[in-house]
């Protein structure tokens, strides 16, 4: 018990986080919300302190599932509650000077973002249908009110309105597959449903419950027939939200996903389903890469196409997604779900970094930021200008970059994965990464190269600052030095794998 | 019909009556009552006192501060009631037993926490 309540200290330290900065705002009654922001930066560097402290203990069985198995906090999964809570922090900095200039001076935003962050750390250590729907709701439940923070604003209450009918419906969907699955096997935990239906022919639930987790992971992680909302959820709602969805929620649903995919539905379980589960997810996967990519080439407000790319980047992580589930069972999954993580880090990186950048553009409640906006950013502003730069390349993956790594890793484990099965894929992505570099360049020659066209108010603040300065450093700390942050997602896979084959097994 | 359904006729009868009765008064009603005409006969009756403004004035009822308080005191009621009956079992093991107290101060705390929240926001001050 004692051991379970010390491996989920980040958890309850964001927890507390969140309660106690909603308290304060109400009971210190200041009308300067900047405080509360400083503080929650500060919780979430303490939190980070916490994972940190966590991995170097050795006397904590780390590995075993806690809670009477609803849960595991691993070293994989102390990683990406690492990136979860570097999210935080970066979405906290750049809301603290943000949100005044936007006139939403409210305290809950903090206390929302620590909750959401919290959903999110759930949904990563979840091992059981019913913590991950918890942490699913958490999760959803703070980002449908911060997508519509912006409350007199048109786009935002849109924002909240879309992501709210269209994350309840996705909700359901996974809720009914949930009910399938329990009703298939009797069981909810994740490595109970895949011993319940390994060596049987799949039944009618069995399919059905496939498909509706299928189709409910798709409306979480934006693949293409599911896409609708991106787009319009992205424009409308507020920067630093945008950047917690792009970033936190993908890396959350996809890390979940993963995790379904692999300890409750591996291959052994699905049996004859097998097949055609591969086909329905290969042409997701193409379809949303080459849709997601197709539409973000006329896309001229940036938010807008940050969110098509985000679509691209779904079907990309969606071939790691396939190849982890490909290989469960075997050693292999715990390299294939480092690389998964590894790209994920690398791609909220640059997400977090743009959208730092919409951010620092949004003075005076500024919300549109077209290309037009970006022209002559450099000589106003050449921190915010190198930034942008630098995400953009590294959304392209281009080398000096994290995202070069990020693709490399992602490409090379999924080829290794898949016996030779779907190297198609890999070609395709490839190609589709070639398309995506025009867009994503189109940005840097209106930064760059073009003069100012209309005077754009920035955002000054030591904060938004810090963070830019953060994200530049990281982006190239990952992308100079890699070998340390791919060591330590080696370090992480090693226990991972053996966890999740014994438990996989038949 | 099988026997099986015997018992319920007279709940049938009963509904059928009930209904019959409904019915018939309303279409009674129109038929053979008088029907004065008049303004004064389709204002609203407020005990005499001639009506003043509009009945569709909108007022706020602080929708979302109420449902919080819903939630706090409602879900509250539905966690506890369970645990209170199974309370006794939960003791037969020592060492849950600690467990079962802790977790339930834990729970009502973040309930609390949600409480002291929406009476500071002045979910109580109705203006």
């Amino acid at each position: 018990m004692l051991n379970d309540l010390l491996t989920v200290l980040p958890l309850t330290i964001v927890a507390l986080l969140g309660c106690f900065v909603l308290l304060l705002d109400v009971l210190s009654g200041q009308t300067d919300r900047r405080y509360l922001g400083r503080i929650t930066a500060a919780g979430f560097a303490l939190a980070l302190g916490s994972v940190y402290l966590l991995w170097g203990k050795t006397s904590l069985q780390l590995e075993s599932p806690i809670f009477g198995g609803i849960m595991v906090l691993g070293r994989f999964e102390l990683l990406a509650c690492a990136v979860l809570l570097l999210i935080g922090l970066f979405v906290t900095l750049m809301s603290i000077d943000w949100a005044p200039e936007q006139g939403v001076s409210i305290g809950e935003l903090y206390a929302l973002v620590c909750f959401a962050v919290l959903g999110m750390m759930l949904l990563v250590t979840a091992t059981h249908m019913i913590s991950l729907f918890l942490g699913l709701e958490v999760m959803s439940v703070a980002i449908y009110v911060l997508a519509a923070f912006k409350r007199n604003s048109p786009y935002a209450a849109e924002a909240g309105m879309k992501y709210f009918v269209l994350g309840a419906f996705g909700t359901g969907l996974l809720l009914y597959g949930m009910a399938y699955a329990y009703g298939a096997t009797g069981k909810l935990a994740f490595a109970d449903v895949a011993q319940a239906l390994a060596g049987k022919e799949p039944t009618g639930y069995v399919k059905l419950a496939v498909l509706m987790l299928v189709a409910a992971f798709g409306f979480k992680l934006a693949l293409v027939p599911f896409h609708m909302w991106t787009p319009d959820v992205y424009e409308g709602a507020p920067a630093p939200v945008t950047a917690l969805m792009a970033a936190g929620v993908k890396t959350a649903a996809v890390i979940a996903a993963g995790r379904v995919f692999v300890t409750a539905l591996p291959p052994s379980a699905l049996g004859s389903l097998e097949p055609t589960v591969f086909k329905i997810l290969g042409v997701l996967a193409v379809i949303t890469m080459t849709a997601g990519n197709l539409m973000a080439l006329p896309q001229r407000n940036l938010k807008r196409m940050l969110a098509y790319s985000a679509v691209a980047h779904a079907g990309y992580l969606l071939i790691g997604l396939m190849a982890a589930h490909h290989v469960a069972g075997q050693p292999q999954v715990g390299d294939v779900m480092g690389a998964l993580l590894v790209y994920l880090f690398v791609y909220a990186l640059a997400n977090l970094a743009a959208f730092a950048v919409v951010s620092l553009l949004g003075g005076q409640s500024q919300e549109d930021v077209s290309l037009d906006h970006l022209s002559g950013l450099s000589g106003r502003h050449p921190l915010g200008a190198a930034v942008l730069a630098l995400a953009m390349l590294s959304l392209a993956g281009v080398p000096p970059t994290a995202g070069f790594f990020g693709k490399l890793t992602l490409f090379k484990e999924a080829l290794r994965a898949d016996e030779g099965k779907f190297p198609w894929l890999v070609v395709l992505a490839v190609l589709n990464s070639v398309v995506s570099v025009f867009y994503y360049l189109r940005v840097l020659v209106h930064t760059y190269f073009r003069d100012a066209l209309r005077p754009v108010l920035l955002v000054r603040g030591t904060a938004l600052t810090l963070a830019l300065g953060l994200l530049a450093f990281l982006t190239l700390q990952v992308g100079l030095f890699p070998s340390r942050w791919f060591e330590a997602t080696a370090q992480a896979a090693r226990p991972a794998t053996t966890q999740v084959s014994t438990s996989a097994a038949p | 019909m099988g026997a099986h359904y015997v018992p319920y006729v007279p709940i049938a009868i009963l509904l059928l009556l009930a209904c019959g009765m409904m019915a018939a008064i309303l279409v009674i009603n129109s038929l053979i009552g008088p029907k004065p005409r008049s303004v004064l006969h389709n204002a609203p009756f407020e005990c005499g006192v001639e009506p003043i403004g509009s009945a569709r004035s909108r007022y706020s009822v602080n929708f979302y501060l109420v449902g919080i308080f819903f939630i706090v005191f409602d879900i509250e009621a539905v966690f506890l009631y369970p645990w209170a009956v199974l309370y006794r079992s939960f003791l037969a093991d020592p060492s849950f037993a600690f467990a079962a107290v802790a977790e339930m101060f834990v729970f009502v705390g973040i309930l609390v926490v949600g409480l002291v929240y929406v009476w500071k926001r002045g979910a109580l001050d109705w203006t």
